[in-house]
């Protein structure tokens, strides 16, 4: 290096540095014009990146749906680059990190979703599907991905554009191990029949009260370092009693009505060692702290835990043989009035994650690279082909309607022989929600409708530190004593995104 | 031998810090011109690079430390003072920011507590080590500072596994202890396995510091009758002061930006989160993140140029003493 | 004080040995009592030193469910499960982590040394106007914590498209290291000005002089410091992970982290073995260059 280009050098790098800080402050480089429909064939080679999350199997499985759709007729000119990561905090990380040079197509979980749309950095891709085609799909997945950009509102509206196509619907049900669980029920000399027609029973979900009956039941006898449920689900507590954080809107917290307080006091007491004055029947939170409820169901060590479809896979894989499990509706609690049996009683109400598979709204990707991108999302949302070989992987519930109702439920195309859990229709009435018949459904989680996700682990942190599992403080003081901070929030968060 | 080395050493580094005689008032040449520039160009990567990574950066911060910033869409807005008043107000409320940002603050200083120990240690082990006068002292040296050059992520990682609640220390001493659900517990397992980790690093400056006393110390003080044990405590240790001064500055600074404990031996648990992990989390959440991220940077950075000042002045004094 | 000591030291009347011959043997018998004692001490502390890192072997062969749900201390079954995995998985990369870590080593330790050496020459050696300002200028930065630099900084990159590239962890290696300045600065003060006034005299220029004559007679001093710059890139953490996202630019470190970040179950052996695997350059380094590396530290912790 000649000396004389040192001070060049050094200048002009503190330029470009300098610009870039300064760059970074403007300019969002984000394009929404054209609409983007299916017809025109794609005639130029394509090249297009697509970024997924989740386990190496999944990226196996992914790998092998990208080949077929680059192999369908019509797509012999789109090459798709398909890069996975595993771990939601690394995948979002890396996601947000990509503001500036982002991928054209990624999967986007739904508790994202508000914050991604309401920046401008989806496309809108209404265009491209029709009602008719989009009405082959869970509308409860559908309609998650509608966003009107004037009112800044989610969900399907006047007005409203759709900006993502679902991946999946996700029902995180009660999940128990069918092994340990008959052990225990000859162990403790209980009446197996009673127990699998009265609590067991897949169409008929348990009261918070039964549950807790069953698993006091269960437990004597259990060996060291095993217990009678892993974790419970806050919000299968909360949203199976009638209880939720904030009104439609996200505008008002809800956190102090009884419901919801009792509802996270069932919840804790069920860890809280007997001494305590709790039931004692679930792994306490300084177990959990070295590994978690769901690895010692896995390890088989646990009777009940809570699973969503995605799981299905491992149990065939790393559970093997160890033993047999299968499903069931999460229980449901009292409501407000803390009697069973009365008009005001919960349902059986599991969250139900999504996923979307969203185009970018970058300039990069334009034209042919944004229909291309778009063609893949829904091929992989609602193609045939694509949906059978997801479920039969073991990965989701199909998102068409008609193929989980009959061919997924009761496996006519015998791809799921053997394969547990074997009530799927669980998944499937928790996904259809509660009707006068069944009192078996299911809700969004409620960081969804918050424009930034942060809040709902800052509340659950909250609630661990304030000694919630433990027994330390009772849920009541807790929730009261958040409910300030948790409105501050909720204010701040609509202020941020323009429509307080 | 190394008497003489070591004043030289601290000759030189006297001349470093003040500055050198004023160049006389004359008209510069100019080969002397010319060399000056060169002498310039010889340094001005380092100053390029400072001006770029450090003072651009530092006043970025300050400016960032001043705004709302939506990361996706590319905006700031300036909003005064306010991450620094979310900073210090609700510090008593748990779950407010201000309250989280304090027990990082406590945390951080909670866990220096490891610095003292491992000086400690370090001391002790050193004094043995020079008193004992054994074979094979080399062989402990190299066993003890094994930990420092070992990657912290992967020390981490086993000593985390070590203290589980179904780990090999619980089983040990017959205990169950939950080290990783309990704020005050998580911290002294911090405490323990940094002492230790950091007792190699003491223990092999105070060695060195140790051979750096002059002999004729000891002979006079040998005339005197003084124990081997006695010269110890009574030369020995006063004389490593500086070591001692400059570990524990040095460890000051490194411990007030902790990071990896609180990332992968806590494993992001709340009750052991320290200041950095604190702006690290903090940066990406919402919208006000950002900006309470570069605000909490800024006093931190304050702290920490204090700190250095201080050590700045009082090293001096220690040299100028000699 | 010196009494005290002397009254304990008497010589009891009844005995017939000299007073010095019972007090060599005292002494002796102290000696020798301070030094099994030393030993003791010393290998009780040495053995929990290393013993993370037999634990870590030891583990890294147990079966996942072993590890993360019971306790055994030797694996019931030695399974090499966890490092058949580590080494297909295709999200922790290990030898591309390793090529990364290199590429960074490489890049900055070549480029960084060389400019370091060149200011500290400069420093050390040339009529540098407002030497003593520019010296404080460039060391006032070692005050400023990076935590502080590094949300303008990952903007910066970012808008450069540099996040998830190396980049950001080499460039800045590229203008030196201040502590590597300092400390040579002082060193080169040492040598004296008669084997540069000679060569300039023969028309060499400051840069020949630097390259030819002051370079070699630093060489050792410039190792010292590039063994500690080395180990502490190879080990650094928080600016990797902040940087890097994908398996395929992450360095052996940021691997690792997202492993123990995954959790227990399966990860657990796995994280272990790879904490193992990813240890084991260092300490071959470290075994073969140890006295290297003592005396180093000895040196610049004494003096710096």
């Amino acid at each position: 290096m000649k000396k004389k280009s040192i001070p060049v050098l050094a200048l002009a790098l503190t330029g470009v540095l300098a610009t870039g800080c300064l760059a970074a402050c403007g300019d969002g480089g984000n394009d929404q014009g054209e609409v983007i429909t299916p017809e025109t064939p794609i005639t130029e080679q394509v090249d297009i990146n697509f970024w997924g999350w989740g386990s190496p199997a999944e990226e196996a499985n992914y790998r092998t749906l990208v080949q077929q759709f680059m192999a369908e007729p019509g797509n012999e000119n789109i090459n798709v680059n398909y890069t996975c990561t595993t771990g939601d905090a690394a995948y979002l990380n890396k996601l947000e990190g990509a503001k500036t040079n982002p991928p054209d197509l990624f999967l986007l979980p739904d508790y994202e979703f508000y914050g991604y749309v309401a920046d401008g950095m989806l496309r809108d891709i209404s265009g491209y599907v029709t009602d008719d085609e989009l009405s082959a799909v869970w509308p409860e997945a559908v309609n998650l991905y509608y966003y009107n950009d004037d009112t800044m509102l989610l969900g399907k509206s006047e007005g409203a554009k759709l900006y993502g196509l679902p991946k999946d619907l996700g029902p995180f049900t009660l999940v128990y191990n069918k092994t340990l669980l008959d052990k225990q029920i000859e162990k403790n000399n209980l009446n197996k029949e009673e127990i699998y027609s009265t609590y067991l029973n897949p169409k008929d979900p348990m009261t918070f009260e039964q549950f807790r009956t069953l698993l006091k039941a269960l437990v004597p006898g259990l060996g060291a370092d095993q217990y009678g449920l892993s974790h419970y689900e806050v919000l299968a507590a909360l949203y199976s009693n009638n209880a939720d954080f904030f009104n439609a809107g996200a505008e008002t917290s809800r956190i102090t009505e009884k419901v919801f307080t009792d509802a996270l006091q069932f919840a804790a007491n069920l860890g809280i060692p007997t001494a305590q004055g709790g039931d004692g029947v679930m792994t306490p939170e300084e177990k959990q702290a070295d590994t978690d409820g769901f690895t010692r169901f896995q390890g088989g060590n646990i009777i009940f835990s809570f699973m969503g479809p995605w799981n299905a896979a491992d149990f065939w894989s790393l559970v093997g043989d160890k033993f047999k499990s299968n499903i069931l509706p999460v229980p449901y609690g009292p409501g407000a009035d803390g009697q069973y049996d009365t008009a005001d009683d919960g349902s059986s109400t599991a969250w139900v994650g999504s996923m979307a598979y969203c185009v970018s709204s970058n300039r990069k990707t334009n034209g042919v690279k944004a229909q291309a991108a778009m063609r893949l999302a829904k091929y992989l949302s609602m193609n045939e082909n694509a949906q059978r070989k997801f479920y039969e992987l073991g990965q989701q519930v199909p998102n068409i309607v008609s193929m989980a109702q009959n061919e997924y439920k009761n496996d006519t195309q015998n791809l799921l022989t053997g394969k547990d859990p074997a009530d799927r229709s669980v998944w499937l009435d928790t996904i259809d929600g509660t009707s006068a018949t069944d009192k078996i459904g299911g809700k969004t989680r409620a960081h969804y409708y918050t424009y930034s996700s942060g809040w709902y682990t800052d509340f659950t942190t909250y609630l661990g530190n304030e000694g919630l599992w433990k027994g330390k403080k009772t849920a009541v003081d807790i929730c009261n004593a958040y409910n300030g901070i948790l409105q501050g929030k909720l204010n701040t968060m609509r202020e941020e995104l323009g429509i307080a | 031998m190394n008497d003489v080395e070591i004043t030289a050493a601290e000759e030189e580094r006297v001349a470093v810090i003040p500055p050198k005689p004023q160049p006389k008032k004359r008209k510069v040449s100019k080969i002397e011109r010319r060399e000056n520039l060169i002498a310039f160009l010889f340094i001005a990567l380092p100053v390029a690079g400072f001006i770029i990574f450090t003072a651009i950066s530092m006043v970025f911060t300050f400016v960032f430390s001043f705004q709302d910033y939506w990361s996706r869409r590319g905006v700031s807005e300036f909003v005064g003072f306010k991450h620094y008043i979310n900073l210090f107000s609700g510090m008593g409320t748990p779950g407010e920011v201000g309250n989280q940002y304090l027990k990082s603050i406590g945390n951080t200083l909670f866990l220096l507590l490891s610095m003292p120990i491992s000086l400690f240690l370090g001391l002790v082990v050193a004094g043995l080590l020079r008193l004992g006068d054994i074979k094979g002292s080399k062989v402990y040296q190299v066993l003890y500072y094994l930990p420092a050059v070992s990657s912290a992520v992967a020390l981490n990682i086993v000593w985390r596994y070590i203290f589980r609640s179904d780990g090999v220390l619980n089983y040990i001493f017959g205990t169950e202890t939950a080290w990783f659900a309990d704020p005050m517990l998580v911290k002294c397992a911090i405490i323990i396995k940094n002492s230790l980790n950091g007792m190699g690093h003491a223990m092999i400056l105070f060695l060195a510091g140790m051979l750096n006393v002059p002999k004729d110390l000891y002979e006079a003080s040998s005339l005197d009758g003084a124990s081997k044990v006695r010269q110890f405590f009574s030369i020995t240790i006063p004389m490593i002061t500086p070591v001692a001064f400059y570990l524990l500055i040095t460890g000051l600074i490194g411990g007030l930006q902790s990071f990896a404990d609180s990332q992968v031996f806590a494993n992001n648990y709340s009750g052991a989160q320290t200041i950095v992990h604190f702006i690290w989390a903090k940066r990406t959440d919402g919208v006000s993140g950002y900006g309470i991220a570069s605000a909490a940077s800024i006093l931190l950075s304050i702290c920490i140029m204090i700190i250095t000042l201080i050590q700045f002045k009082l090293s001096n004094k220690w040299v100028y003493e000699e | 004080m010196e009494n005290q000591d002397m009254l304990l030291n008497m010589p009891e009347p009844e005995s017939g040995k000299t007073e010095k011959e019972k007090k060599d043997i005292k002494q002796k018998a102290l000696r020798i009592g301070l030094r099994v004692f030393t030993y003791l001490i010393m290998s009780v502390g040495a053995f929990i030193l290393v013993f993370p890192y037999l634990w870590m072997i030891l583990s890294s062969f147990k079966g996942a469910d072993e590890a993360a749900l019971e306790f055994t201390f030797f694996p019931r079954r030695w399974s090499t499960e966890a490092y058949t995995q580590l080494f297909t998985d295709p999200n922790f990369p290990i030898f591309r982590g390793l090529l990364n870590t290199v590429i960074i080593e490489v890049s900055v330790i070549f480029i960084g040394t060389f400019v370091s050496a060149m200011a500290a020459f400069s420093f050390a050696k040339l009529k540098l106007r407002f030497k003593t300002f520019w010296l404080l200028f460039l060391m006032s930065g070692m005050m400023v914590p990076y935590a502080a630099l590094m949300l303008p900084q990952y903007r910066a990159f970012e808008a450069l498209g540099m996040t998830d590239t190396l980049w950001p962890l080499i460039l800045p290696g590229f203008f030196g290291n201040v502590s590597m300045i300092f400390f040579l600065t002082q060193y080169m003060r040492g040598i004296p000005n008669a084997y540069f006034e000679a060569a300039r005299i023969d028309g060499a220029n400051h840069f020949t002089c630097f390259v030819v004559i002051m370079f070699p007679l630093v060489y050792t001093a410039i190792a010292a410091q590039v063994i500690f710059w080395f180990v502490g890139i190879w080990n650094d953490y928080f600016a990797p992970s902040i940087y890097l996202s994908s398996p395929e630019t992450k360095t052996l470190q940021v691997l690792l982290g997202g492993l123990n970040e995954q959790g227990s179950g399966v990860y657990l052996p796995m994280s272990l073995a790879g904490s193992f695997l990813a240890s084991i350059p260092m300490l071959v380094i470290y075994i073969t260059c140890q006295k290297f590396f003592i005396e180093s530290l000895a040196i610049s912790g004494v003096k710096g």
